[in-house]
């Protein structure tokens, strides 16, 4: 089974459907509280991030990128864990204000260029271990 | 303070602060003394169903209501934009409820030894932190502008990081408060105009798209020495199209005397090109095509400086804004009160415009109190068949939210289709 490394940021264990968000999703006015990507051009606009995983290199533009999330948690629509390339302070933010599983800084392989939408995995936010179980 | 000898609240900030770090990946903490933030009411603020700022603003970053008494004694704390004006509710369009009870939140805010400055360029307002000063903010060209022209040292974060910082005077020894994380990765050199605001906008926006993640960018070129108007706006327009938060520029900032210097010893890991052709990518991707009307102007983001205002004044001498269009100018409370003391305020008004503080259109709301879920954004421009900024990141941004034609150019443009009712393609 097909495993990347990378370091724990909050602890928790998700298994779930992957969204690979190649260019990160824009905070402010980028995510609905429904969940839905609403970013123009985004590769997933359209796509609802409830009970997925997040797989994406970074946050992207506003400060208001984790507050974006939180509202999206707070009206119940929240992803299942998040995985990041390189954390960053607004991920790292997010993590925190929204307590569900995550890892980041990733080294001996990037999880945005292995991993596809619609890849099932499970990943540990108390190890920093992705497991890919199925692939899309 | 963890033992909770310096009260709940700073020792719940800290143990979050903590979990920030691990997060993070850091090992310490360090002070700061400069912090900006949202005190009113946001599209948030319903969900705690409380109708207080300490309740509010209390349960949502501590899990429990404020105590009485000071966010961290040696930080400066201010306000940031809002969702609503300071005072001219009925231009920023929302209720008269929501605007009082909005100025209530604020007040709160003051209890606790902030500052009301209600603006998103605090360093126009007296909020400064030096170089090597530790400070925080939501405000994300406010973290470009004091990393980059300051030197001051401060991450992105975001509204809960911000204010358990506030709160007990601490934050992760990480990212851009470390030197050696603060040099640059990325050349930048500038091929395309570069003198007016309106091509620093255009540069901010173009670099922050072609941009690598968490590339710390450094320009070179042969420009004239940008102004404090220049650099706003750049650094606004690449918060808004990447996830940069410092950016030196060679000669001009002080971290960036020399590239040498700016690169610290470390070989760039890529060079980039900004060209005209760059920037008619970005134009085309922020203004929409052809011509048409125009009910809503919006000028002032970030937050104009004093120099913006008198142009504006001065450009409108002898002209009148249309009949159908709404022209706002946004600013901080003291930019306002300059401006009303050195008359251009007057001259503005005179010729139909609308000096507010606090907002910007994509922030203006109306609802979100007290558990009442309906919430309305960009209250300020419903009902324009079309509406036009100066700012990049206006344009960028609402281009996801609204419905009519968004136009964007430089305030003379937008000045002229304040003036003509009409937005007309060059």
């Amino acid at each position: 089974m097909e495993k990347l490394m990378g370091r724990p940021v909050f602890p928790g264990v998700a298994e779930g459907e992957v969204i690979l968000c190649p260019d990160s999703i824009q905070g402010f006015l980028g995510i609905a509280a429904s969940g839905v990507i609403v970013e123009k051009g985004h590769p997933e606009e359209g796509k609802n991030v409830k009970g997925k995983i997040l797989v994406m290199p970074s946050s992207k533009g506003s400060i208001a990128w984790a507050m974006s999330f939180k509202q999206v948690a707070l009206e119940g629509n929240a992803p299942l864990a998040w995985a990041f390339t390189k954390i960053d302070s607004k991920c790292a933010t997010a993590a925190v204000s929204l307590r569900i599983p995550a890892v980041a800084d990733f080294k001996d392989a990037d999880p945005c260029a292995v991993l596809k939408t619609g890849d099932i995995i499970r990943l540990d936010g108390n190890t920093g271990v992705i497991e890919i179980l199925k692939k899309a | 303070m963890l033992k909770g000898a310096f009260g709940q609240d700073k020792k719940i900030a800290l143990m979050k602060i903590i979990e920030f770090a691990e997060a993070l990946g850091a090992e310490e903490l360090c002070p700061v003394t400069k912090a900006t933030y949202p005190t009113g009411l946001k599209r948030w603020t319903y969900f705690t169903g409380t109708d207080s700022y300490d309740d509010t603003y209390g349960r949502f970053f501590l899990g429990k209501p404020l105590d009485e008494g000071q966010f961290d004694e040696n930080c400066l704390g201010m306000n940031d934009a809002e969702a609503h004006a300071d005072y001219d509710w009925q231009s920023v369009g929302c209720s008269k409820e929501f605007f009082d009870r909005a100025v209530e939140f604020m007040d709160g805010a003051c209890s606790h030894g902030s500052v009301r400055g209600s603006t998103c360029t605090p360093y126009l307002s007296g909020w400064v932190p030096v170089m090597g000063e530790h400070f925080v903010t939501t405000e994300s060209s406010n973290v470009l502008f004091c990393n980059s022209v300051w030197g001051a040292m401060g991450n992105c974060g975001g509204t809960e990081s911000t204010y358990w910082s506030l709160i007990c005077g601490r934050t992760p020894l990480w990212g851009n408060h470390i030197k050696e994380n603060r040099y640059a990765t990325h050349l930048f050199k500038l091929e395309c105009p570069a003198e007016t605001i309106h091509d620093w906008n255009l540069i901010g926006h173009a670099m922050g798209r072609k941009m690598p993640t968490n590339a710390r960018p450094v320009i070179v070129g042969d420009f004239p020495r940008p102004h404090v108007e220049h650099l706003k706006q750049c650094f606004s327009a690449m918060a808004t199209t990447s996830s940069a938060e410092i950016c030196h520029i060679v000669g001009v900032t002080p971290e960036a005397q020399t590239l040498e210097m700016a690169l610290g010893g470390h070989q760039s890991e890529g060079t980039f090109v900004i060209t005209q052709a760059d920037f008619d990518e970005s134009i085309d991707y922020l203004c929409a095509k052809g011509s048409g009307p125009v009910g809503y102007v919006s000028l002032g983001c970030p937050h104009m400086t004093i120099e913006e205002v008198r142009t504006v004044a001065r450009y409108l001498e002898g002209k009148k804004v249309h009949g159908g269009v709404k022209l706002h100018l946004w600013m901080g409370l003291s930019t306002l009160r300059m401006a009303e003391d050195s008359d251009f305020a007057a001259a503005i008004r005179e010729a139909g415009g609308i000096l507010v503080t606090a907002s910007c259109p994509m922030n203006t709301a109306d609802g979100c109190m007290c558990g009442k879920r309906e919430y309305k954004t960009s209250v300020v421009v419903e009902g324009a068949p079309g509406v036009a900024f100066d700012s990049a990141k206006q344009a960028h941004y609402l281009k996801s939210e609204l419905k009519m034609p968004i136009y964007y150019g430089d305030v003379y443009r937008c000045l002229d289709a304040a003036v003509a009712g009409r937005w007309e393609e060059k």
